[in-house]
C-alpha cells in the first residue's frame, strides 16, 4: 500500500468511529483478549513487520526498506495460531502476564480507493513492565488500511515500522 | 471470551463529536488544574460519591489470577473524605516534601467513551501519563489504565468513579503524589 | 547440604561508630564494600521475616520473597508445613518462581523444565531416562537450598544459617512486646491481601532506623499528614511515661497513651473499637501491655522488618545495594475484628503509610536525601550524630530489655549499630556479645 493515497478525509462521524476503533483495538492487546481482537480483523488481513535492516544512505537497495525479511508476515490464520500460542498456558515468559499500555498517536485518516476503506496513519508507543522492575518502551509506526463493514470497522491491512534494529527486549510477545 | 463483550457491543453506538470533544476537554482541564496544583477546583470535578481507587498490583500465575477488591491493599481507595484530608496535608504548610514543589505534566491518551444505560453516564477508557520531575534531577514516569464513570451533574461532566490500573510491578519511586 | 564457611571480618566496623560519643560514620550508608559484608554477615545470618501464617492458609500456597538479595519461596507444603528455599534453579540458575504469591503444586523451571515440589525437592527432570545416565545426578542432593525456618505467633522468619541460635532466642525478650501487638486477643492478627512494593533510592538501614525509634521526626517531618489525618497537630512532645526499649538489636519505642497511634487513622470506628477492647487486652497481656499496643509508637526486628503497632502497617526493607531498598508493606488487622473495623484500617493504613500515604510520603523524601549527600567525599566522611538521650538508661520493674526514658532519643538506633557492627565483626554466632540480661529465657513471654 502507498502512503501517498489520497488525502480526502472522511465524514467526521466516521472518522470519530475509526480513531475510537484504534482505542479500543489498543486497549484489547494491552487487556491480552485476543478473540475480541480477532474480531476486529477482516478476514483478508494482512499484518506485516518486516525486519529492519540498518545500510548507509547512499544505499540504493534502500528501495528494500522493508528489509530481507519479516518478522510477522501474517493472514488471518496465522494470526490466530500466534493466539492459540499464546493462550495455550504454556508460555512461561508471560507468566505472570506483563503489563502492557499502548499509546496510539498521531492518527492520520484518508479515504482509500478501495469501497469504505481507509488509510490510516499512525504511532504507537508500548509501555511494557516485566518480572519485577523491567521496563521497556518500544516506539512503532503503522500504515492501516481499514474497512466499513456495516457501521464497524475492520483492520483489512497492517504494515509496521519497527524502531528498534536491534529488540531491546527479552522477547517480542507483542502485538502492534 | 465466547459472547460479544459489552465494551466492543458499544462500537455500534460511537460518541457523537460533541461528546467526544467534550470529554476529551473536560480531560484535558482536569490535567491542567492538576498541573497547576489546584486540587480544590480539581476536587470539584468529583461527584459527592467519588470513589477514586487504584488497586496495589500483585504478581501472580495466569491460573491463578485474581480481580482487584476493595477490601485490599491500595495505592488509592479514597472517597470525598479521604481525598479531602490529602488536599489538607498539602494546605498546612508545613509538607516539606512538597515545597519546593514536584513539577508535573498529567497526558490523557486513547479516549473511549462509551454510552451506557443511564443516560447521565458514561464509560471512559482512556491511558494516564503523568510525568514528575523532583527535586534537582528526579524523574519518574507513571503509566495507567484508566476506566471512568462520568456522569453529567448539572449539565456538567464530573468524575463519579476512577479505576487506575497501574503498569509498575515494583512501584518505583518513593512516593506517589500525584492524581494519575 | 554443607553450611557455608564464614569469611573473616575484613575489617573492623566498630571504627565507624563511638556509641558512647554518640556518632555513626556517614561510609556505613554509601560503601559498597560494606554493603557486600552485609549480605553475609548480616543477611545470610540473621532470622528475618518472610511471611505470616495467613498469607498461606492452604497447602500449595507460596509467596516469594528475600532473604538480602537471596531470592526464596516460601510455601505451604502437602505435608502441611512451611518450607523456604532459593528461588534459583540448581541447574542452570534462573529465577525458578516469577510470581509474588499464588498456589502451586509445583515449582518448574522455564529454561529446561526441572520440577521443585513446594517443599523445594527437586522431583522431576524432563527427558530424565533418554538425558542422564545413571549417576549423573542424585536428585536428592540436588534440591533448592533450603534456609530454617521457625515461627513465633504466626510471624513465620527463615535463615539460612545453621548455626543461629533458634529464633525464640534471636527474638530474645522481644517477644514480650511482640505479644502487646500480635498476641493481644485470641484471634491474633492477620495480614489483608495485596502487597505493596517500592522502590527508594536510600540505604536500608535508614528505613529500619526510623521505625525502630524515631519518634522525633513525627512532631516535624509528619505536622502535615497529623493534621490532615487527626484534624490538628500532634500532641506537644512530653517525655514523661515514655521508653526505648532494645533487645539484640530490635527496637520499640512507646509511650504508654493507649490510642496515639490509632488516633492517626483518622477513624472514629477503629478508635470506638479499641477502646471496648482494652479490659480484655488487659486482662489477656497485662495493663502495661495493653496501654502500649496503640499508643504513639514504632518498632523494629532486626535487621528489617517493621511496624506500627496501632497503624497496623507491617513492612520489610529489602537492601537492594547500598543506595537503594525495596520497601514492601502489607496491611495487619485483627482477625477477630467485624469485616466493617478491617476495612476501616485498611482504608486508613492505606491513606497514611504507602508511597502515596499522607504520612509516608514525607519520609521517603527524607531517607533519600540521608544516602544521596554521600556522594560528596567530603560529606560521606562527616559523622552523623546519635547522641540523643546517652544518659537516660534506666533499670525498669516492669519493662524487659535495655530501657532508656523519653521517647524522642536515639537510645534504640545506637544499639541497632551496635548490634550491627556486633555481627559485621563477628566470625561465627559465638562472637556476638549478648548486650542484655533476658528476663524469660526459655520461657513464654505471655
Amino acid at each position: 500500500m502507498s502512503a501517498d493515497e489520497g488525502l480526502d478525509m472522511l465524514p467526521i462521524a466516521q472518522h470519530l468511529a475509526l480513531t475510537q476503533a484504534l482505542y479500543r483495538e489498543a486497549r484489547l492487546l494491552d487487556q491480552e483478549r485476543y478473540a475480541d481482537w480477532l474480531a476486529l480483523l477482516a478476514d483478508d488481513v494482512r499484518y506485516r513487520l518486516p525486519l529492519a535492516s540498518r545500510r548507509f544512505r547512499a544505499d540504493r537497495s534502500a528501495a528494500l526498506a522493508e528489509g530481507p525479511g519479516y518478522v510477522f508476515d501474517d493472514d488471518k490464520g496465522r494470526l490466530t495460531l500466534r493466539v492459540q500460542r499464546l493462550e495455550s498456558g504454556l508460555v512461561w515468559a508471560e507468566d505472570p502476564r506483563n503489563a502492557v499500555r499502548r499509546i496510539v498517536s498521531n492518527v492520520e485518516i484518508y479515504r482509500a480507493d478501495g469501497d469504505g476503506e481507509a488509510v490510516v496513519h499512525s504511532v504507537l508507543e508500548i509501555h511494557r513492565s516485566r518480572i519485577d522492575a523491567q521496563q521497556r518502551r518500544l516506539t512503532a509506526a503503522r500504515t492501516d488500511r481499514w474497512r466499513d463493514t456495516q457501521g464497524h470497522w475492520r483492520l483489512v491491512a497492517r504494515d509496521i515500522r519497527f524502531d528498534h534494529p536491534v529488540v531491546i527486549d527479552s522477547n517480542l510477545n507483542v502485538f502492534f | 471470551m465466547n459472547a460479544i463483550a459489552k465494551d466492543v457491543q458499544a462500537a455500534a453506538r460511537p460518541p457523537s463529536l460533541e461528546l467526544l470533544n467534550e470529554v476529551q476537554q473536560f480531560y484535558y482541564r482536569e490535567a491542567r488544574l492538576k498541573d497547576r496544583q489546584d486540587y480544590r477546583a480539581w476536587m470539584d470535578l468529583l461527584t459527592d460519591d467519588i470513589h477514586y481507587w487504584m488497586p496495589a498490583r500483585v504478581q501472580r500465575f495466569r491460573r491463578d489470577e485474581r480481580a482487584p477488591c476493595v477490601f485490599e491493599s491500595a495505592y488509592y481507595n479514597d472517597d470525598r473524605h479521604d481525598i479531602d484530608r490529602r488536599l489538607k496535608r498539602l494546605e498546612t504548610g508545613t509538607c516539606w516534601s512538597e515545597d519546593p514543589r514536584t513539577r508535573t505534566a498529567h497526558l490523557v491518551h486513547n479516549v473511549e467513551v462509551e454510552h451506557t444505560e443511564n443516560p447521565d453516564e458514561y464509560r471512559v477508557y482512556s491511558i494516564s501519563v503523568v510525568y514528575r520531575n523532583m527535586n534537582e534531577d528526579e524523574e519518574h514516569t507513571l503509566y495507567c489504565h484508566r476506566e471512568d464513570l462520568l456522569r453529567r451533574v448539572d449539565g456538567q461532566l464530573r468524575i463519579a468513579r476512577r479505576l487506575l490500573t497501574v503498569q509498575q510491578n515494583i512501584f518505583l519511586s518513593k512516593s506517589l503524589n500525584v492524581f494519575p | 547440604m554443607k553450611p557455608y564457611e564464614a569469611t573473616q571480618p575484613p575489617q573492623d566496623y566498630s571504627r565507624y561508630m563511638d556509641l558512647e560519643e554518640g556518632w555513626v560514620d556517614r561510609r556505613i550508608f554509601w560503601d559498597q564494600a560494606i554493603y557486600e559484608r552485609e549480605l553475609e554477615a548480616i543477611f545470610a545470618r540473621c532470622w528475618q521475616f518472610v511471611a505470616h501464617e495467613s498469607q498461606l492458609p492452604k497447602n500449595g500456597d507460596f509467596l516469594t520473597t528475600y532473604l538480602g538479595e537471596d531470592g526464596v519461596i516460601v510455601s505451604r507444603h502437602t505435608d502441611g508445613k512451611v518450607y523456604v528455599y532459593l528461588n534459583a534453579c540448581p541447574h542452570r540458575g534462573n529465577k525458578l518462581c516469577f510470581a509474588d504469591e499464588g498456589s502451586a503444586r509445583r515449582f518448574t523451571c522455564n529454561y529446561h523444565g526441572w520440577a521443585f515440589n513446594t517443599a523445594g525437592e527437586l522431583t522431576g527432570l524432563p527427558s530424565e531416562q533418554e538425558a542422564y545416565d545413571a549417576g549423573d545426578i542424585d536428585k536428592r542432593q540436588w534440591g533448592a537450598r533450603q534456609a530454617r525456618v521457625e515461627s513465633y505467633k504466626g510471624l513465620i522468619f527463615a535463615t539460612f544459617d545453621a548455626t543461629a541460635p533458634s529464633l525464640e532466642e534471636y527474638l530474645g525478650d522481644y517477644r514480650w512486646y511482640l505479644d502487646a501487638f500480635v498476641d493481644n486477643d485470641e484471634g491474633g492478627i492477620e495480614f489483608l491481601p495485596g502487597l505493596i512494593k517500592s522502590y527508594a533510592s536510600a540505604n536500608w538501614k535508614f528505613g529500619v532506623e526510623n521505625f525502630i525509634g524515631d519518634a522525633y521526626h513525627a512532631f516535624w517531618n509528619h505536622d502535615s499528614g497529623g493534621k490532615a489525618m487527626m484534624g490538628g497537630p500532634f500532641p506537644p512532645y512530653d517525655p514523661k511515661d515514655t521508653f526505648h526499649a532494645s533487645v539484640n538489636g530490635h527496637g520499640w519505642e512507646f509511650s504508654l497513651d493507649g490510642f496515639g497511634d490509632i488516633a492517626i487513622l483518622g477513624s472514629q470506628e477503629v478508635l470506638d473499637y479499641y477502646a471496648e477492647r482494652k479490659a480484655h487486652m488487659a486482662a489477656r497481656v497485662g495493663e502495661l501491655r495493653s496501654r502500649i499496643f496503640g499508643s504513639l509508637a514504632s518498632a523494629a526486628i532486626f535487621p528489617n522488618m517493621t511496624f506500627l503497632p496501632g497503624i497496623h502497617t507491617f513492612r520489610t526493607w529489602l537492601p537492594r545495594g547500598p543506595r537503594k531498598l525495596e520497601l514492601r508493606i502489607w496491611t495487619v488487622v485483627p482477625k477477630d475484628a467485624p469485616q466493617s473495623v478491617k476495612q476501616a484500617i485498611n482504608k486508613a493504613c492505606n491513606l497514611t503509610f504507602n508511597p502515596a500515604g499522607t504520612l509516608e510520603m514525607d519520609d521517603g523524601e527524607n531517607w533519600e536525601g540521608n544516602t544521596r549527600t554521600n556522594a560528596g567525599w567530603i560529606s560521606r566522611h562527616e559523622k552523623l550524630h546519635y547522641g540523643c538521650g546517652r544518659s537516660r538508661r534506666v533499670e525498669h520493674p516492669q519493662l524487659p530489655g535495655i530501657i532508656h526514658t523519653g521517647q524522642v532519643n536515639d537510645a534504640n538506633q545506637r544499639l541497632f549499630y551496635q548490634r550491627w557492627a556486633d555481627l559485621m565483626n563477628a566470625r561465627t554466632w559465638a562472637d556476638v556479645p549478648q548486650r542484655y540480661t533476658p528476663r524469660f529465657a526459655g520461657r513464654p513471654t505471655r
